[in-house]
């Protein structure tokens, strides 16, 4: 290295310059804002491992099902319906223990000999049990088919649709004994796995009836040394309708635009969720899962509250009813409309019924529970980046609540596996969000569903 | 275990305490680099706090395989360019490949200057000269190295660096007469 990039090097390399003051509380800030970021994350890092651990379970019962399905023909159980009847004489007798449907059940439900043309599971009746791979076939009689007859209905083909098999007739190779599409249903429980994503308008359902007179015997108790024109009594302002100040100018206030305000204007939410199901019978299953929900609303206020040692300014509801800050001074000002967001994960339980169309189409009802976890509520002032963050362990909003839900929803196959899904929704918080005695917040929302459902057997 | 050892650790605890001392520690030297590479003092304090947050949640990467002070100038230099990159300014110096300027200089006068005036001399450079000549002179980079840390070629920052000190010879003249 030449000589004077050396001189360069000795002079600067190690030169020490102290940094101003302003420079590490920046850093302390921005750690503190990462540590708060970091904390607010970890709910949805254990939502998202959840989803994944559900994904995961339902991947690990999916695989080995297709694995088994791929290496074997469609193992048959039962029939549950047929659209016509015709009866098949034997005159053996059904054993129990190769039927998954007994055939002393069979027998009861059925006379022996009788037709039923119904399409019902009750009352279809010509071909009542076909166990392909135990081939037993159990007439209405309660009897079995007889053996050529079994041998015939080994040959037959299946195509597997949703959690059945249907049985077409150009394929059907014994005339007469089972009815065109028939049927079959499989004893495997049809499990699913759902995502889907809804928006909603959103009603954050805040009641205050004590709103105005809280307000003013804060203003009050805020402003009655030093300014004794102020009514000191009375649900009404305390501020007086006219007043001369000092200098002799005259100040003419409405006593309309005085009264103090906090309205929770409706807004929007949106919801993104994994649920796992299963269905328990043919029509009902049993719905968990897991929620992410973000809902936002704009609120109105004149009524302020302020920190006199710090300058800090909030709106009377954060500071009195989030913050319990009761010794915060207050007053009564302009209007000023702030962001309210909120941030919550909801884990709902529902019972699922649903209705088959046809071979494309099912309707679904859902009903039940969440219970709600409020994560953070950020409030934002119109035109300032600046925010406010509130979490139930600081402030009184309750670390969880209850609220019901159902829905209604429409679902078209989309192929062997897959189902999309649209419909409508609706929540209501059955408990109030805060732990406050005068303020109730009780959301509820009502809007459309998208989604897409991969079922398995 | 030593200290820089220790004081890593307690940072990674996230140790308020310790995360002040790494910074009482090391802040002045990397206020220094910040300084040289950027225009005036607003933006090096601007990147120094930019560095210390990099520095704070890239910690845990360090693996003491070379001395804390070494990969904390690093960073502090890295960032520095980064925040060059993105001036729009920056892209200018590139054009200038091929720009041949006497690299016969009288240097003997950087005696003379108080570090304070050589620091607000660098400053005074354009963008890419001020750059590549921090990197070569002062932290002892190749030219092929400086070509890749800033995706010019070879020859871009040889040329670059003679500009710088042809600028800095007349500088360093005019105040010494």
């Amino acid at each position: 290295m030449a000589a004077e990039e050396e001189l360069w090097r000795k002079r600067l390399l190690d030169e020490e310059v102290t940094p101003p003051a302003s420079v590490w509380q920046g850093i302390e800030a921005e750690l503190d804002r990462s540590k708060r970021r970091k904390g607010f994350f970890w709910l949805f890092r254990i939502g998202g491992g959840i989803a994944a651990v559900l994904t995961l379970v339902g991947l690990g019962v999916w695989l080995p099902e297709v694995i088994r399905s791929s290496a074997d023909s469609p193992k048959v159980d039962a029939v549950v319906s047929s659209s016509e009847a015709k009866d098949y004489p034997s005159t053996d007798r059904a054993p129990r223990s190769t039927s998954p449907l007994s055939a002393e059940r069979v027998a009861s439900r059925h006379g022996v000999g009788r037709q039923y043309p119904s399409r019902s599971v009750e009352k279809s009746t010509v071909v009542e049990v076909i166990a392909a791979s135990q081939p037993t076939s159990i007439l209405s009689s309660g009897h079995l088919a007889n053996p050529d007859v079994i041998a015939s209905l080994e040959n037959l083909e299946f195509r597997w649709y949703k959690n059945r098999f249907q049985w077409n007739r150009p394929r059907l190779a014994v005339p007469s004994f089972a009815a065109e599409n028939t049927e079959v249903k499989s004893n495997t429980t049809e499990k699913y796995l759902a995502f889907q994503t809804s928006g909603a308008p959103f009603q954050p359902g805040v009641q205050w009836p004590s709103l105005a007179q809280d307000a003013f015997a804060a203003v009050r108790e805020t402003l009655q040394d030093d300014m004794p024109f102020f009514s000191t009594s009375g649900n009404r302002s305390p501020l007086p309708v006219e007043r001369v100040d000092e200098m002799g100018i005259a100040s003419v206030y409405d006593p309309n635009s005085l009264r103090p305000e906090q309205s929770f204007e409706s807004g929007w939410v949106m919801q993104w969720s994994t649920n796992f199901g299963w269905f328990l019978t043919e029509r009902w299953g049993v719905e968990v899962g897991l929620r992410y929900i973000q809902g936002a609303n704009s609120t109105q206020s004149n009524v302020f509250s302020w920190n006199t040692q710090t300058a800090e300014t909030q709106t009377f509801f954060e500071a009195t009813v989030l913050q319990n800050k009761v010794q915060n001074a207050s007053i009564i000002a302009s209007r000023e409309s702030l962001q309210s967001r909120y941030h919550l994960v909801s884990l709902p339980v529902q019972a699922v019924y649903r209705i088959p169309l046809n071979s494309s189409w099912e309707i679904a009802a859902s009903g039940g529970f969440a219970l709600d976890k409020m994560v953070v509520n950020q409030w934002t002032w119109a035109n300032q980046s600046t925010e406010q963050i509130y979490r139930p362990e600081e402030s009184s909003y309750r670390p969880a609540s209850v609220s019901a839900l159902g829905g209604v929803r429409a679902g078209r196959s989309l192929g062997t596996h897959w189902q999309a899904n649209a419909g409508i929704f609706t929540q209501y918080a059955m408990s109030s969000w805060l732990s406050s005695e005068q303020v109730s917040m009780r959301p509820h929302q009502w809007g459309g569903q998208l989604g897409i459902t991969y079922r398995w057997p | 275990m030593n200290r820089d050892q220790a004081l890593v650790q307690a940072c990674l605890q996230q140790d308020r305490t310790a995360q002040r001392t790494l910074y009482e520690q090391y802040g002045g030297k990397l206020f220094a680099i910040t300084l040289r590479y950027m225009k005036n003092r607003e933006e090096a304090e601007d990147v120094l706090q930019e560095v210390w947050i990099r520095i704070f949640s890239h910690l845990d990467s360090f693996r003491f395989d070379c001395p804390l002070e070494a990969w904390l100038k690093r960073i502090a230099i890295n960032t520095a360019i980064r925040a060059l990159q993105k001036q729009p300014q920056w892209k200018n110096f590139l054009d200038t490949d091929g720009l041949e300027i006497s690299t016969h200089h009288e240097m003997s006068a950087l005696d003379l200057l108080s570090v304070e005036e050589l620091r607000s001399l660098i400053q005074q450079l354009p963008d890419g000269c001020q750059t590549i000549f921090n990197l070569y002179a002062v932290e002892g980079y190749k030219h092929h190295e400086i070509a890749t840390l800033l995706g010019i070629t070879e020859g871009t920052s040889k040329s670059q660096y003679s500009r710088a000190k042809a600028l800095l010879q007349k500088e360093i003249k005019s105040i010494s007469n």
